[in-house]
């Protein structure tokens, strides 16, 4: 055996609030890699991951104006495998959960094992999970459906409105590239709103969230009707969360069946339908934690 | 001088004592740190794009695809439904309740469950 170290790769995510959201095991990563790329969104979180990694490096550069985003994303996942191919413990770090809407990180990932190195992804605290602390969602009350919004629209997603709805990058609708300052056109979000409206009442509310970046910072939440959806400021950091339709059909048959399972499965020690299968979900659809 | 807002607030951030002095006197801890009155009202305000804003970033990574719609209405899609009606249209003859089976999650237990109970009911009867 050679004494040559084969190149890995590790992918780890920010959260989305400074410092506080990374996990311990992003940190040490981040610190015992050999060489660390990163995309994060303000400077603060840069001087951080260079104050862990003096020699980290920033993949900003491979924006450019005008660019297509295809290129970016191929030159990323390039300059990172360029590192493990010669042999380095590489550390790539995005912002929030590395793999929640970010592409660059799975495109590598997929590369590099393609390629025969180890490539992992750790999870991250993503503007999700910040919306379920922030807004109080249990995704397990209802269930969560969650889409990128210019994709909801164009392949026309189907989705229960008796189940929460999430739309991430709606700031971004329908744009390809982004510009500073930008905020979702009134015209696109009006396509969206008619959208939703065929599924919620216009008084439904919605919620545009932006998750606190800072510490000590509070999160925006503004909460209006869907009508008025296309006359608000909506920023590429907004995520926007339509809670459920109240009223929610239940299936009776199905529900029957559930009943005589779980009296099957809670029935006379004889009863043919108590299975170990059956006992099982009996007692997961009894979970405490719901 | 955004170094020095970008220290001060990755100090905040790892050092929980520093949170702490800083949530029970930010005016003290600001003039500290030497920023400049821009950057400490930006702080005082406790609001992360006015922060934000102060570091003089415009704090986006977009690194997801966008898809890009010249303008409303946006059109229908193209290639989603053949490959939803694909696997279904080959195998037709054999497997015409395949697609019935796919919209089991809506309304689960219909036409294949409700057979199957049928010999359940029975044994409710008995007891
Ligand atoms: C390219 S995606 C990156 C998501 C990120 N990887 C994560 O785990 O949350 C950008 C989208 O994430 C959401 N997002 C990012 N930062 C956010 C924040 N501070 N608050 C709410 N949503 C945010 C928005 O929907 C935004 O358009």
């Amino acid at each position: 055996m050679s004494g040559a170290r084969r190149g890995s790769l590790v992918v780890v995510g920010t959260g989305i609030s400074l410092v506080g959201q990374m996990t311990l095991e992003a940190l040490a990563r981040v610190k015992r890699a050999d060489a660390v790329y990163f995309v994060v969104t303000n400077p603060a979180t840069e001087a951080w991951i260079k104050r862990l990694k003096p020699s980290a490096v920033s993949l900003e550069d491979c924006y450019a104006e005008g660019r297509h985003r295809a290129h970016t994303y191929r030159d990323m996942a390039d300059r990172i495998l360029d590192a493990v191919r010669a042999g380095k413990q590489v550390c790539a770090v995005f912002y929030g959960h590395p793999g929640v809407f970010v592409r660059p990180s799975h495109d590598a990932i997929r590369r590099a094992r393609r390629e025969g190195f180890r490539a992992t992804m750790l999870p991250g605290v993503s503007a999700e999970a910040c919306l379920f602390a922030d807004l109080g969602v249990n995704p397990g009350r209802a269930g969560c459906q969650s889409f990128e919004a210019t994709d909801f629209l164009v392949f026309r997603r189907r989705f229960d409105p008796g189940s929460a709805l999430i739309l991430w990058q709606v700031g971004v609708l329908g744009e390809a590239s982004v510009r500073k300052g930008m905020t979702a056109s009134p015209d696109r979000l009006r396509v969206l709103t008619n959208v939703l409206r065929r599924h919620y009442p216009s008084s439904h509310p919605v919620t545009i969230y932006e998750a606190a970046q800072f510490p000590f910072c509070d999160p925006h939440i503004k909460r209006v009707r869907l009508a008025r959806l296309p006359e608000q400021k909506i920023l590429p950091t907004m995520t926007l969360y339509v809670p459920p339709r109240p009223s929610r059909v239940r299936d009776r048959r199905a529900l029957r069946w559930l009943i005589g399972e779980i009296r099957g499965a809670n029935g006379a020690t004889g009863a043919k339908g108590a299975t170990g299968a059956g006992a099982k979900s009996a007692g997961g659809a009894g979970g405490a934690n719901r | 001088m955004a170094d020095k807002l970008s220290a001060f607030l990755v100090d905040v951030a790892e050092d929980p004592n520093r949170l702490a002095q800083f949530s029970a006197n930010a005016q003290r801890e600001l003039d500290r740190a030497g920023l400049t009155d821009a950057q400490k009202t930006a702080v005082l305000t406790r609001d992360s794009r006015k922060v934000r804003a102060a570091l003089g970033t415009w704090a986006l990574a977009a690194n997801d695809d966008v898809l890009e719609v010249p303008g409303p209405p946006p059109p229908p899609p193209p290639t989603s439904p053949p490959p939803r009606r694909q696997p279904p249209a080959k195998r037709k003859p054999p497997k015409k309740k395949r697609p019935p089976k796919r919209k089991r999650p809506r309304r689960p237990p219909k036409r294949p469950t409700r057979r199957k109970r049928a010999p359940s009911r029975p044994s409710r009867k008995k007891r």
